[in-house]
This record gives structure tokens, sequence and C-alpha cells, in this order.
């Protein structure tokens, strides 16, 4: 049972799709290991499910007047019963193609579930981001640090796996941005506690810590930085350059 | 054009009921009433009617939600391209729904919001091909089955709930969930802080009893 969850304002954004595709894959992969936090993904898309579903919430917010309705066809768009018409023509040409099988459905299970028999433990989103393993490109950042950075389908994030050794200690850090993190095995700590697989731990910027990984286990993590990391320690100035963000 | 006509009237009527909110009971089906869960049942079997029905009940929904977003794009009938492609993915997918596991406007909300992320996503030349919208924000819920009685039950008392929030936190709510703005973007347009944003969504949710109890060492408080 994971101790560290993400907050619900987090959780409120995944739901509601509006967090950006790196953050959103840390929310994923801690769901993976916390039952808790998967019960309030649920209830909270059962909150959007009632508000989307109830015209009365819906309506009163997107459409309240009939004016605004007409702006909206001058806009544009088709009416609700030429929109059905060409759905149901879609939808048609669609079925008869399809005896061919292979239609939307399935496809991200399925390879996810292969990814997964390669690395077992890991949540299946990350097990289908590294399929090939041997495609990670490890850097060692110290003797007892490495990162991969992996790529999660948007620039404004950096989203590296990171390995401490056991034992090991990360140089002390700050951050210019916010900081996630997701154990994903083994254990490490820092000031404020214990953090073992299935934790989420979000640093803000500014806010300065120094990881250590505890003594029996490496430790692998996955992290999400909007904004590079800066070393405070002696030689931060040799490691910087690798952790560099690289925006568009 | 005809179909257009009866949509702005209901809408009329909806805005009359409201303010006369003492008549309406007996005139509508119970709020929160879950009239869709069969009838997406129903579409599994490729009942077009009641994928008719469906259609007309939810495609303005979809539309209206769609209108209420920031589109970066500026995609020209990006609101109808939503709609179209959720009801061909209701059309598909209808017989992988679990009606134990969710409701149907649940289920269709998540088809919303992942087709939603989909289409922005073709459009960002940085869009990754390894995972699919799907693989970070699942479908299917693998916890707790629960009849469709506690389902119907559950809904209506969100419903009821969310009549009684006060206008503060319904109006950071609405924006938050029915608009699907970002805590940023919905601080800036109702000018208020972020941290004000924060508690009030939390606040919220407290009061319409959606917050997992045992949430302890949650971060970011
Ligand atoms: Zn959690």
């Amino acid at each position: 049972m994971s101790q560290h969850h993400p907050s619900i304002n987090m959780l409120a954004e995944y739901c509601a799709g509006t967090l950006g595709m790196a953050e959103a894959l840390s929310i994923s992969a801690h769901l993976h290991y916390c039952h808790s936090c998967r019960c309030q993904v649920e209830n909270l898309n059962r909150l959007n499910g009632t508000l989307l579903s109830d015209e009365n919430f819906s309506q009163a917010f997107q459409e309240p007047s009939a004016a605004k309705a007409h702006t909206a066809v001058n806009h544009g768009e088709q009416s609700i019963d030429s929109l059905l018409q060409s759905t149901l023509n879609r939808i048609d040409a669609l079925d008869n193609h399809s005896s061919s099988e292979t239609t939307l459905s399935g496809v991200p299970i399925q390879q996810a579930s292969i990814a997964n028999k390669i690395r077992k433990d890991l949540p299946p989103v990350i097990a289908k981001l590294i399929v090939k393993p041997r495609f990670l490109r490890w850097k060692k950042l110290s003797p007892a640090m490495e990162a991969a950075k992996l790529s999660a389908g948007q620039n404004e994030c950096e989203v590296s796996l990171i390995k401490i050794k056991a034992g090991g200690r990360v140089l002390e850090h700050d951050h210019r941005g916010n900081e996630y993190t997701v154990v994903l095995r083994g254990a490490f700590s820092d000031q404020d506690g214990i953090y073992s697989a299935g934790d989420f731990i979000h640093r803000k910027p500014n806010e300065i810590h120094a990881p250590c990984a505890t003594a029996d286990a490496d430790c692998l993590c996955l992290t999400v930085v909007d904004a590079p990391l800066k070393f405070t320690g002696l030689i931060g100035c040799l490691i910087n350059p690798f952790m560099k963000l690289q925006p568009s | 054009m005809l179909a257009s006509n009866q949509q702005q009237q209901k809408r009329l009527k909806i805005v009359k009921d409201d303010d006369h909110s003492t008549e309406q009971s007996n005139k509508k089906p119970e709020s929160g009433e879950d009239r869709w869960t069969p009838l997406l049942v129903s579409v599994a079997d490729k009942n077009r009617a009641a994928f008719e029905q469906l259609f007309n009940h939810f495609a303005p929904l979809i539309r209206g939600y769609s209108r209420s977003k920031p589109s970066p794009t500026e995609m020209t009938g990006f609101a109808d391209e939503l709609v179209q492609e959720v009801m061909i993915k209701i059309w598909q997918k209808a017989h992988s729904f679990n009606p134990e596991k969710a409701s149907a406007s649940t289920w269709i909300f998540t088809l919303v919001r992942n087709c939603r992320v989909d289409m922005l996503r073709r459009n960002n030349r940085h869009n990754n091909q390894t995972l699919e919208t799907d693989d970070i924000w699942p479908i299917e819920s693998e916890d707790t089955p629960i009849t469709h009685l506690q389902q119907s039950r559950d809904q209506e008392r969100l419903f009821k709930a969310a009549e009684t929030l006060p206008p503060e936190q319904m109006s950071v709510i609405s924006k938050v969930f029915v608009e699907g703005k970002t805590h940023t973007e919905t601080a800036s347009e109702l000018g208020l802080p972020l941290g004000t944003v924060k508690s009030r969504v939390r606040l919220a949710l407290k009061k319409l009893q959606v917050m997992v109890t045992h949430r302890i060492n949650e971060v970011d408080l």
C-alpha cells in the first residue's frame, strides 16, 4: 500500500483530461500500485459523467440560451440531425470494412500486456514505454545514480527513469520547476521520509532535497520534471549539462 | 433543422423549469435517474434505435463540452468531429461496456475525454506513438462491481448534492469538471488565487462525498 499520494487537485485534473501527458503518466503509474487513488479516480469519473450527462448541469454552463446555440450554427456546426446522419453513414462504412477485423479496439491493451510480460512488476504503461530495455540510454550522473530519458509525447517536461544503487546517495539538488517521482522498485529516503514502491512524491520549485536509496536494494523511480534540475553540490556543474531540458 | 428547433425548445423548457423548480418533479423523469445505461447495453446488440436516442441526448452535451474548452489549434468543426468520433466509438465498443462496473454516463465521459485528448495529440507534432491515450487514461475500471440500482442511486445523490453547493464552489466545480479547465485557467478566469481554487475544489468534493476518506500523506495540501 502506498503511503504517499498525488493531491486530489492533481487527480481532478487527471480525470478531467487537462493534465499534461507526462504528469498524467506519473499519475497512471501511481494508480497501478494504489487502490485508494483508483477509488478516488472512479469517484471523480462518476462525478464527471454525472455532470456531463445531466442537461441541467451541462446546459446551464454550456448552452444557456437559444441565442448562443444560434451563433454556434453560424460557426459552421451541423444540426444534430445531420450530424447523426453523417455519423450513421460513417458507422455503415466502418461496419462494411470491419469484416476484416482490427478496428479501434484492443490495440493498446494487447501491446501493453506483451510488454508487461517483459517487466512484470512495473505498471503496464511504464513497461510499454520501455518495450526494448536495451534501447534505454543510461547515463551515469554520479557514482550512485543513473538516468535514462523516456519520451512521453510531451516536450514541456522531462520524463526519466532513475536508478539509485543500494545505499547510494544523490547529490543535493533543487528544481526550478515541479518534480514528480513515483517509486517503481526498491525504496529511497530523504529528509522528509522513506518512500517505497508506488509512492508518489511532489517536490515544488526550489525545494532542496538529497534523496538516498535504502541500503538493501537498488531503487528505480520514474521522474517527471517540468524544468531542469540544478545540483547545488560541488560537482553540480559537471552534471548539469546532462540533465538539461531540451525544449522544442 | 426541425430537430435543432426541437433542441432549442427543449433547452428553453429547461430554463423555464429551473425558474419554477417546484413544478419540476412531476413533469420530468427523476433527476439523476439513469436512463442511459439500459440504452447503452442495447447498443452492444447493435440496436440502432437505442443508438439514436443516446446520440440525441449526448451529441449536444459533447459539443457543449468541447466548445467550453480552449482549443489551441483553432480547428473548425472540432466539436462536431469530437461528437462523431465519440459516437462511433460508442457503437464499436459498447460490447465492452460492463454495467456492473460503471454507469453509461461515466463510461461515455471517459470516451469523450480520451477522444478529445487523442484529437489534440494528433495535431501535435511531438506526439509520441508508443503510448495510446487509453494507456495513460484507462477506460475500464477494475474495482468494486456495483449494481445498476446502486449506480442510479449514487448518481441521484450526487446530483442532489451538487445542487446544494454554494455558488462560489459550484462555479469552480463547473470550470474544473464541466468545462474541463485546469486549476490555473480556472483561477485566472475567475480572478482568484490558485490556492483558493484548490481549496474550493477540495471543499466541494468533500461536500459531494466524492472524496475518498483515508487520504493521509497526500502531497501538495
Ligand atoms: Zn494513491
